[in-house]
């Protein structure tokens, strides 16, 4: 390498986002330049700067004092009664979703075993249908085994992210990762039944494709984001 | 031999006392001279970023920010124009990050990278590059970048331009378009709107998000919709050389574009739609598994 990297490429080399020839190359100019060198070696304390950046700070001396004192007369003016027997009512009524939640779930599934045709996609996707996958035919299948090793690397890495990222972020990510499985598992099922169908085969690739990319940008989020 | 001076510097921050606002907050302020085509790279916890191209050869950052904010800030040597320039903004705490407002200018040609957690970015008379990324807000770029990468998890993307390559991308947001000449986008849930401008390349993909494409085509064009089970509405601007290829799983298709009547599937689920309007220079291409497609003249 004679001209000197660009910013990017120092950036790049800084996060580790280069490929081996790459980084190679550019460290063997390194090697050589001093200014870049004096360039790379700021950016890197600059990242660990950041890095050395507390991940939580502690709220200030007295703010939970301040809190209690703002409780303590609400709960004084009123009998701890209610909030028993609230917590009675809440109890009760979440058996009732649990077991109203249980009912639904085999109705629809009964259904959907019963209906020839794909099973329906609810609009948010929380209800991913439940059933054993039809076989596939063996070139369809090599291509969803790429996919579903994609998707596992990708998942583990979001799992081990999980803490790092707000829940709100986790649950859209969730969210749109069962309206993705829902999705593929319905395209899969009709696959299954019409191989052949090339245009079918298309959108099942694709389902799949918008599920990794997902699966990727979720990775690639920032830290508390 | 570069010269000794060529050291890396740090760019002056200059960190006031606190506002007097409800929240303490300290007022930023970042300056540096930098190439016309500089890339410029900002990671920011705040709530809002407007970003303005100039016709100068510096960068400029000032707003606003929570009280304990870290920033940092580091480009080029001194004496010279940076090529690139690297900012961040650290919040102290999570609400931190959904406080404070900055404006940054920058040259008009410069690359900009932006990731934030729920900012809603403004951007505007860039034409250079855009790299913006974002959770929970929302993208809103006007002008003509030469090209923009937007991606969003919740909010919407919103490109009032025609950038010369395109790609954006939402989980929940919905993406609105107004052509390009190489443009894709794709989301889950969200809805992708491209209306008016011209395109010349196209591909709008969503799962159960919808799709209404009513953007001109360029001569020759090309255009893929797809969609798992999101409608597909298609408005033609006028009645060029275009062929359309459409065809379903499950899902209808309705034809008021021209007299050619689609056709059932083989078993009775599905249907296919081919026809064509002039010569048939352009092509669009219309893919769902069970979505509803629909297709107009203006």
């Amino acid at each position: 390498m004679t001209d000197h990297p660009s910013f990017d490429q120092l950036c790049d080399l800084n996060d580790a986002a280069l490929d081996v020839a790459a980084e190679r190359a550019l460290r063997a100019h390194l090697a050589e330049c001093v200014s870049c060198s004096e360039e790379l070696s700021l950016l890197t304390a600059l990242g660990t700067e950041t890095a050395a950046l507390p991940t939580a700070i502690a709220p200030p001396d007295g703010l939970w004092a301040d809190v209690r004192g703002e409780l303590r007369p609400r709960s004084t003016a009123g009998s701890i009664e209610p909030v028993v027997r609230s917590f009675r009512h809440l109890a009760a009524a979440g058996v009732l979703i649990a077991l109203g939640s249980s009912a639904l779930t085999v109705a629809l599934m009964r259904r959907s075993q019963a209906v020839a045709s794909a099973p329906e996609l609810a609009a948010d996707g929380t209800r991913a249908p439940h059933h054993s996958p039809m076989p596939l035919p063996a070139s369809l299948a090599s291509e969803e085994s790429g996919f579903t090793r994609s998707v596992d690397v990708l998942q583990r890495t979001l799992d081990e992210r999980r803490d790092s990222l707000a829940p709100s972020t986790i649950a859209t990510v969730e969210r749109s990762l069962r309206v993705a499985d829902s999705a593929i598992v319905e395209a899969r099922d009709a696959l299954a039944r019409d191989p052949g169908n090339r245009a079918l085969a298309k959108l099942f690739a694709s389902n799949y494709e918008r599920k990794i990319d997902l699966l990727r940008r979720a990775t690639e989020l920032a830290p508390r984001t | 031999m570069m010269p000794s001076s060529r050291s890396l510097l740090v760019t002056a921050i200059v960190t006031l006392a606190p506002m007097g606002s409800a929240h303490a907050q300290q007022k930023v302020q970042v300056g540096r001279a930098v190439t016309s085509t500089a890339s410029i790279r900002l990671f920011a916890a705040v709530s809002e970023i407007q970003v303005i191209g100039w016709d100068r050869d510096s960068v400029d950052m000032t707003g606003s920010v929570q009280s304990g904010s870290h920033v940092g800030s580091a480009g080029g040597a001194a004496g010279e124009k940076a090529r690139g320039m690297k900012m961040f903004i650290e919040a102290p705490n999570e609400q931190g990050g959904q406080e404070g407002k900055l404006v940054l200018r920058i040259p008009r040609g410069a690359r900009l990278w932006l990731k934030t957690g729920s900012a809603d970015m403004d951007i505007t008379g860039i034409t250079g590059g855009l790299d913006l990324n974002v959770v929970g807000g929302s993208i809103t770029v006007h002008g003509n970048p030469r090209e923009v990468r937007a991606e969003s998890m919740d909010g919407n993307v919103t490109i009032d331009g025609a950038p010369e390559w395109l790609r954006a991308k939402t989980a929940t947001g919905d993406i609105n378009l107004r052509g390009g000449q190489d443009v894709g986008a794709s989301t889950i849930s969200g809805a992708i709107r491209s209306t008016g401008g011209e395109v010349e390349r196209a591909k709008l993909e969503s799962t159960t998000g919808s799709i209404s494409f009513a953007t001109a085509l360029s001569r020759a064009s090309s255009v893929e919709l797809e969609s798992h089970s999101g409608p597909i509405d298609i408005v033609f601007m006028g009645r060029g050389d275009v062929e359309l290829d459409a065809a379903t799983i499950t899902g209808t298709i309705t034809n008021w574009w021209t007299n050619t009547r689609p056709t059932k599937g083989s078993e009775g689920r599905g249907m296919t739609l081919v026809t064509s309007s002039g010569m048939g220079g352009s092509k669009i291409v219309v893919r769902t598994f069970k979505g509803m497609v629909q297709v107009r003249g203006k």
